[in-house]
């Protein structure tokens, strides 16, 4: 199979139909100078992160911060403009071009993929939302061929209660970051495919939390929760103060 | 919307730092994005998003490319503002700004413009196509002719500094 930039571009967007995708992983895990493509063309993305990224270390334009001055509950006024947050999958983005890169060079096969969820979630959702719902974190809850393990609990900045978990798939498996929204819907707002190990232990280590370490940095507004106030969360249908 | 707008300003910024390829003029081309946002209404059916880059391209061509801010900047480009001085550490910095600038300023303009929403901004090939009216299959081409001519300008360096 010849694969083009255009493909591999496209993979590296997660633009390419599920089923290519899945093809390109395995095409990419049997051959190295096409991993070591598909890194090249990550770092071009991380370069120009870094490069343009520069414009926010100088301070905001006064002019603009004048005509925006009027913004409700004062998000930018005086505040330096670094503090605006990003949208979480900008930065899991470029987290991902990075990591890409270093695991070519450090000679592993590609690992992870970065999926950035349509609005439309994906097949077997309402399983997937039912499982944050209702289970405990640490525990794995099998539904049909998918496994769901959450791994902890905390509120986002937002106030939202928001759940990290582990979705295993008889061929693949992905860290997942989701979010109670007042309507009492879950909803996914970060997923990270990473590779499917032999043995959960393994996987554990080898990428356990880490990989969305970034995007909960960002979300998350204060420490987890234990394991008994988020049994009394679940208890009390997610409405704990 | 003036909220919604602020939250958009530093993307739009980088944007527009793309587009001008200098920092001043970026703050200009965003001043004017940023007036003409908040002066017109947004048309009913559009995405916030895509609406303020669609528009903030307008204005870079409307009124900043009339004045070759662009040449301009590519005669001067402005290479001191805000960076570190001391001695060796800025000069690697300057040698990297200048393969990153000169990479970009080597793309055709609609290619720069794909490669800026997508690998900077993170939008989707559907958001890229809307904005600049193309089909979808076109952002897809162009993005992947614009990486694998950066990635040539850029590779030596790239993989030096992944290490």
């Amino acid at each position: 199979m010849k694969i083009t930039d255009e493909t591999l571009s496209a993979f590296l967007d997660h633009e390419l139909p599920e089923s290519e995708m899945q093809a390109m992983r395995d095409e990419l895990a049997a051959d190295p100078a096409l991993a070591e493509r598909l890194a090249e063309l990550a770092s071009v993305d991380a370069e120009l992160q870094a490069h343009y990224g520069a414009i926010d270390d100088q301070p905001m334009p006064e002019a603009v911060t004048r005509l925006l001055a009027d913004a409700p509950s004062g998000a930018v006024g005086g505040e330096p403009d670094n503090v605006i947050a990003f949208p979480w999958w900008r930065r899991v983005r470029e987290h991902t071009g990075k990591a890409v890169a270093a695991a070519v060079i450090a000679g592993f096969a590609l690992a992870q993929w970065l999926a950035v969820p349509g609005p439309g979630e994906e097949a077997g959702w309402a399983e997937v939302a039912q499982a944050l719902e209702t289970r405990p974190s640490g525990e794995p809850h099998v539904i049909d061929d998918t496994t769901v393990t959450p791994r902890l609990t905390f509120r986002n900045q937002d106030g939202d209660w928001c759940r990290q978990y582990l979705v295993q798939k008889a061929d693949h498996a992905s860290e997942q970051i989701a979010c109670r929204t007042g309507a009492g819907d879950w909803q996914q707002v970060a997923k990270v495919d990473v590779e499917v190990s032999a043995s959960a232990e393994t996987y554990q280590t080898a990428t356990g939390g880490r990989v969305l370490d970034e995007t909960l940095d960002r979300l998350m507004e204060g420490p987890p929760i234990g394991p008994d106030a988020e049994r009394t969360l679940i208890e009390k249908q997610w409405s704990g103060q | 919307m003036r909220q919604e707008i602020t939250e958009l300003v530093p993307r739009l910024r980088r944007f527009a730092y793309s587009l001008t390829g200098s920092m001043p003029d970026a703050d200009d081309l965003l001043q004017n994005t940023v007036e003409r946002l908040l002066a017109r209404d947004m048309p009913e059916d559009a995405d916030l998003t895509r609406w303020a880059f669609r528009v903030c391209r307008n204005v870079w061509i409307d009124e900043c490319r009339a004045r070759k801010v662009r040449r301009e900047a590519a005669e001067q480009p402005e290479l001191t503002d805000g960076q570190v001085v001391d001695g060796e550490r800025q000069t690697t910095r300057k040698i990297e700004w200048n393969r990153v600038y000169a990479a970009m300023a080597r793309l055709p303009e609609d290619q720069r413009q794909i490669i800026s929403l997508v690998a900077i901004q993170g939008l989707s090939y559907q958001a890229v196509a809307e904005i600049l009216s193309v089909p979808k299959g076109t952002v897809m081409s162009r993005l992947a002719r614009a990486r694998s001519a950066l990635s040539a300008a850029l590779a030596p360096a790239s993989m030096r500094t992944e290490s």
